[in-house]
Formats: C-alpha cells, structure tokens, sequence
C-alpha cells in the first residue's frame, strides 16, 4: 500500500473515529479509565527519564563551559530550555510513541484477529469510535499533564545533579531557570504535546485497526507504528516549530 | 461487517444494503452472534461481557440490566464466574458466556459460527442442546454455520449445504443419508466411521 493509499485511508478511519459516541456515560467512564492506562501508568517511565534527562543536560553544559565569562547561571537557563522547549514535549513524546503506542497497536489488533471488533460491528456499534476515541480524549487530556511533571522533575534533575557534584550553586542554578523567562515557549510545548498525543494514539490504532492475520501480523503492525507515529512526530515538530516561533 | 459486491439484501422487506448506520443498527439489535472463538471482550469480566449489549442499547436500570444479566448466566450455567475474566475460563465457559452475551437482548435471530469448534465431544454436545433448547424458549430462529456434522445431526432441522461458496444441497437430517448429492456424500462420508454407519444403514 502506498503513501496516498495509507492518507486516504487514514482520513476514512479518522471520520469513523471522530463520530459522535454512542453512550455518553459509557464514553466518560472510558476516558477515565483510558487516562488511567495510558497517562497514569506512564508517570514512572516520564519521572525516571526527565530526571536523568534534566541531571544530563546540567552537567554536560556545566562542564563545556571552558570559558570563564560565562556565568554559572547559564546551567539553569539550559536545563530549563532545553526540557522546557524540546526534551519534555518532543523526547518524552517519542518515548511514549513508543510505550503507548506499541501498546495501543497490539490492544486493537489483539481485538481485531480475535473478532472482538466483528462482534462489537455486529451490535451495530461503530467500533472505532467506541474503542479508539476515549484514547485520543484520554491523551489529549493526560499529555499535558506529563509534559507539566516532566519540565518539573527534569529541573530538578539539573538542580540536584549540579548541586550533589558541586558544579553550580544552587543560587545560581534558581537564577538561571528565572532568567530570560518568555511565558509563549510554554503555549508552545503544550501546543506541541497535544500533536503527539494526537499522533501517539490515533496513528497506532490506525494500525491495530486495520491489522489482518494472527500474532505475527499484530506484532509486525506494533513495530509499524511506532515507527510510523515517531516518525511524524519528528515530522510535526520541525512543521510545528517552523510555524509557532517563526 | 462487510459491504457487498452486487446484489442486495432484504431483511423483513427492508433493502439491508440502502439502510444508513441507524437503519442498519435497529436491525442488529435483532440479531444475536456467537463467534467461532467467543469474540468475549478481553478487558471486561464475564459479567461485564453479558452486560456490555445492554449498556450500549437499552435503557434499563442498573437493577433491571443485573437481574437480566443473572438470568442470562444461569440460563447458559455460568455460575460464581460473574468477576472472571476470558482469560480465566474454559473454551466450554466461553461459548456459554457468548451464548449468554447473544441472548441478552433477546434477538430474534442467533448466529453461530462454528459454536463447538475446539470443544471435546461431551462439551460440544453440551453446546449444542444449549443452542437447541435457547432457540425453543425465546423463540428464535437460530442460524449456524459448522463443518461438525455430529452437530448438524444432533440438532439440525433445515440444513443447507454450502460448497464453494454456493448452495449445493438442501433438506432435512434424514435426508442426508440418502442424497445422490457427490460433493454432500464427499464431504460427510469422508470419515471411514460415517463410510460404515451409512454402509450398515
């Protein structure tokens, strides 16, 4: 199948997907419990990476600063940055692309080899918005959330990383988060996050969907999507950043 | 599940194929399905699974929708399996709890494919008078589609006989034997126990 192929077909399963749910209060319980699977359960993997993530960045500009007229400060104003505007949105959603999205994938195939989606079909319910779109709710709600944790405990890695190696003060590394503040790289991130949310969710179910086969052929539409969703997101985010901070 | 090639289909009159989405749900509401593997719904219990048809088209209480459940589980003698999940019962248990899963909207037709495949013969017997019995009470027509011939004349009334995706053959159990039908005597007596009992008959 080529590219136009998959977008046309894409397109055709997003305006099954974005349809209105059939039962409002089966819907919500839905998201609420997809926000639990997908958002919740991913706290751990966000926390553990941001923080080593954060402690990486301080440490590495701590120690490629040769010259002696920057200021300490400057390790604080990178980690910030460098979670704030790229790592927090972009790496953690890449990551997640690739924990919630295999999941994702394999979840609906799983359903689909074992007609668990026929049987949901000959009830006459519209199977991929029933299955897929508390997802896409879910994600779009939780994302942010995680993105939030992330720029937090990425900081904090730095603070602790420069402190506990006695590479920056701690009073330096304050400053340097507080300096040069602009308010929109935020906006932007969060507007970033909500793609990938988007990207993580809907391209794996798209795949899992449409999945024909056994194990082999879930497992093989698993790796596909992943690859596929980071694809895009890497794509999204050089479109995204292009058109948010032109 | 799939649309046609040509052609139509009728239901009660209805042109099946010109219905929109609505249309063509009113009708499934009519219509039960037990799938050759179960098809039970992995994420949710065995209760769940038997209640998920009524969440998604009735409009009972939560008391109302129990007591149906219940009802539906003791017909098909699932008990304190209620917070089991797929995973956690037999094949046996599974078709039972689809059976269940079909009838809970009393539909006026039932759909089987292939209800005692991967079953052993004593449980698949089971099966099959469960069907028989289910199809009796709540006045159904049931409809299954099965390559077990032991099934087809433990309760087959009208049997039709399917061969290259058309209608080959048509009649009743007792008719079977006797049929001049090639491809109907290739297909039933290809065992060498059929080969003696039509023999001996």
């Amino acid at each position: 199948m080529n590219l136009f192929e998959h977008v046309g077909k894409f397109s055709r399963f997003l305006l099954l997907v974005l349809s209105k749910p059939e039962k409002e209060k089966l819907f919500f319980s839905q998201i609420v419990k997809e926000i639990h699977k997908l958002g919740i359960n991913s706290i751990g993997i966000v926390v553990i990476i941001s923080l080593f993530m954060g402690a990486v960045i301080a440490l590495q500009t701590a120690y490629n600063m040769l010259n002696p007229l920057l200021p300490d400060y400057l390790v604080g104003y990178t980690t910030r940055e460098s979670m704030l505007l790229e790592f927090s949105s972009t790496i953690v959603g890449l990551i997640l692309a690739g924990k919630v999205g295999s999941n994702i994938a394999s979840e609906i195939g799983s359903m689909r080899v074992t007609e668990q989606i026929d049987a949901l079909e000959i009830m006459g319910i519209n199977s991929a918005n029933h299955l897929i779109l508390p997802k896409i709710v879910a994600a779009l709600f939780i994302n942010p959330f995680l993105y939030v944790l992330s720029v937090f405990v990425g900081i904090l890695g730095g603070l602790s990383a420069g402190y506990l190696t006695s590479t920056v003060p701690i009073s330096e590394f304050i400053y340097g988060i507080q300096y040069g503040f602009i308010p929109y790289y935020i906006t932007y991130s969060l507007i970033k996050t909500a793609v990938f949310a988007f990207i993580i969710t809907a391209v794996p179910s798209y795949y899992g969907y449409y999945v024909k086969g056994g194990a082999l052929e879930v497992g093989k539409a698993s790796t596909k999507a992943v690859v596929n969703s980071s694809i895009l997101i890497l794509l999204s985010n050089v479109i995204l950043t292009q058109i948010l901070l032109k | 599940m799939h649309d046609i090639d040509d052609g139509a289909i009728y239901y009660n009159d209805r042109n099946f194929t010109e219905l929109n989405r609505n249309g063509k749900k009113e009708i499934r509401k009519e219509m039960g399905m037990v799938f050759q593997g179960g098809a039970l719904f992995d994420s949710l219990n065995v209760e769940e699974n038997v209640k998920f048809p009524l969440d998604m088209f009735s409009s009972m209480s939560e008391k109302e929708k129990n007591k149906r459940v219940a009802f539906c589980l003791d017909r098909v003698n699932i008990h304190n399996a209620n917070h089991l999940y797929p995973a956690e019962i037999s094949g046996g248990m599974q078709k039972r709890v689809a059976i269940a899963r079909a009838i809970a909207l009393n539909p006026k037709y039932l759909f089987c494919d292939e209800p005692n495949s991967g079953l052993d013969p004593v449980t698949a017997i089971v099966i099959d008078n469960l069907i028989q019995e289910i199809t009796k009470e709540f006045n159904m027509t049931t409809i299954i589609n099965t390559h077990d011939m032991n099934s087809v004349m433990e309760i087959g009334e009208k049997i039709l006989f399917i061969s290259k995706g058309f209608k080959a053959w048509e009649g009743n159990k007792d008719q079977i034997f006797n049929t001049d039908n090639q491809a109907l005597n290739d297909f039933v007596f290809a065992s060498d126990l059929f080969k003696n009992i039509k023999k001996s008959t």
